[in-house]
């Protein structure tokens, strides 16, 4: 890799920064004929995994992550969002969902402009304690948008090897998705 | 596996700067991260962040904010990323701005989430924000420009590249 660097500023000096455990496991487009991306047979090498995604669907739609494709009411969130207007704290813990919503009101992945966000599961490995997620999600859609901060909770004490994000419509060819592996000391 | 969160540039300034410009950026990654450690030669200042040394009317967000007493959410539109509403750039006390750009090398708009974390020992804010470059074109350069006055000496900045898989 060849640095490139280009600065406009005056007296800047650069140097190269050892680079970190962070580790690209898996990626994968949408195919525009299925509104689920699913990452599978993820090893447990690592401490915490991280996904990022760049999402584009064929209509407006909610957007949702499932783990080991468990279905139950296993899911509960808190989540902290601003519209553009107006800011909510919302919290799921009563409703018990079967999959843990990426942006619960205002936050949609749409047809035209991106819907991105960063995906944190902690401890996935570990086969004694529920699964704490985080989620860092927003679209702008040029006029309206909405951000959303949100913590989640799966409760099951198994160790994660699947995770799945699901839209109720189609992903576009445009969309990626990326699973990363971050690892302990 | 590859390791796939790389530096591709990093900076500190050793005079004050009216903007800090990363070019010439290769499409080799699928994401790109800014992050940006500093001060303002006058208090209260903020960057907008530009893409392609573009300054035209294609840029969008939406914010959300803490200032330790209340919470708050507006939308922007203007010639330039505009990631915080109270969060300023101190000129003594550092603070902390992240810029992710995701698939910038695509053909899609360009979307990106920022963080600013400023606490002034006593008052302060955060914020997080989504933003929208209305532009298919890939990005080559990214810029943090002051709205106004200039980053002090010693503000750093990195620009990381994100690989998939």
């Amino acid at each position: 890799m060849s640095p490139i660097l280009g600065i406009l500023a005056s007296g800047i000096t650069k140097s190269k920064i050892a680079a970190g455990a962070y580790e690209s496991i898996a990626s994968a487009s949408g195919t525009g004929s299925s509104g689920t991306i699913t990452f599978s047979s993820i090893p447990s090498t690592y401490t915490s995994l991280q996904i990022r995604f760049n999402a584009i669907t064929s209509f407006d739609t909610s957007f949702y992550v499932r783990l080991n494709g468990v279905t139950t009411s296993s899911y509960n969130s808190h989540l902290l969002e601003g519209d553009g207007s107006t800011v909510y704290a919302v919290g799921d813990a009563s409703l018990g969902l079967t999959r843990m919503s990426l942006g619960q009101w205002n936050v949609t992945v749409g047809a035209t402009y991106p819907f991105s966000g960063i995906i944190d599961i902690h401890d996935y490995t570990s086969t004694s304690r529920n699964k704490t997620i985080r989620n860092f999600v927003g679209s702008n859609k040029n006029g309206t948008g909405a951000i959303d901060l949100t913590s989640g909770l799966f409760i099951n004490t198994s160790a994660v090897s699947s995770v799945s994000l699901i839209a109720d419509q189609n992903f576009t060819t445009s969309t990626t998705v990326s699973l990363y592996g971050i690892k302990g000391a | 596996m590859a390791t796939t969160y790389e530096p591709i540039a990093t900076t500190t300034l050793g005079t004050a700067a009216a903007s800090i410009t990363f070019s010439s950026i290769a499409a080799t990654y699928t994401d790109l991260r800014l992050v940006i450690v500093g001060t303002g030669t006058t208090n209260n200042t903020y960057p907008l962040f530009r893409f392609n040394s573009d300054s035209s009317s294609l840029y969008s967000t939406t914010r959300l904010s803490g200032n330790g007493t209340s919470a708050s959410s507006v939308n922007n539109a203007g010639t330039g990323l505009l990631v915080t509403i109270n969060a300023l750039l101190s000129d003594t006390i550092p603070s902390m701005w992240t810029l992710d750009v995701f698939s910038y090398a695509g053909s899609t708009h360009k979307s990106s989430l920022a963080t600013v974390s400023a606490d002034r020992n006593g008052s302060g804010a955060i914020e997080r924000a989504v933003g929208l470059y209305r532009s298919t074109s890939a990005i080559t350069t990214v810029a943090a420009v002051m709205a106004s006055s200039t980053f002090a000496t010693g503000t750093t900045a990195t620009l990381y590249g994100i690989l998939k898989a």
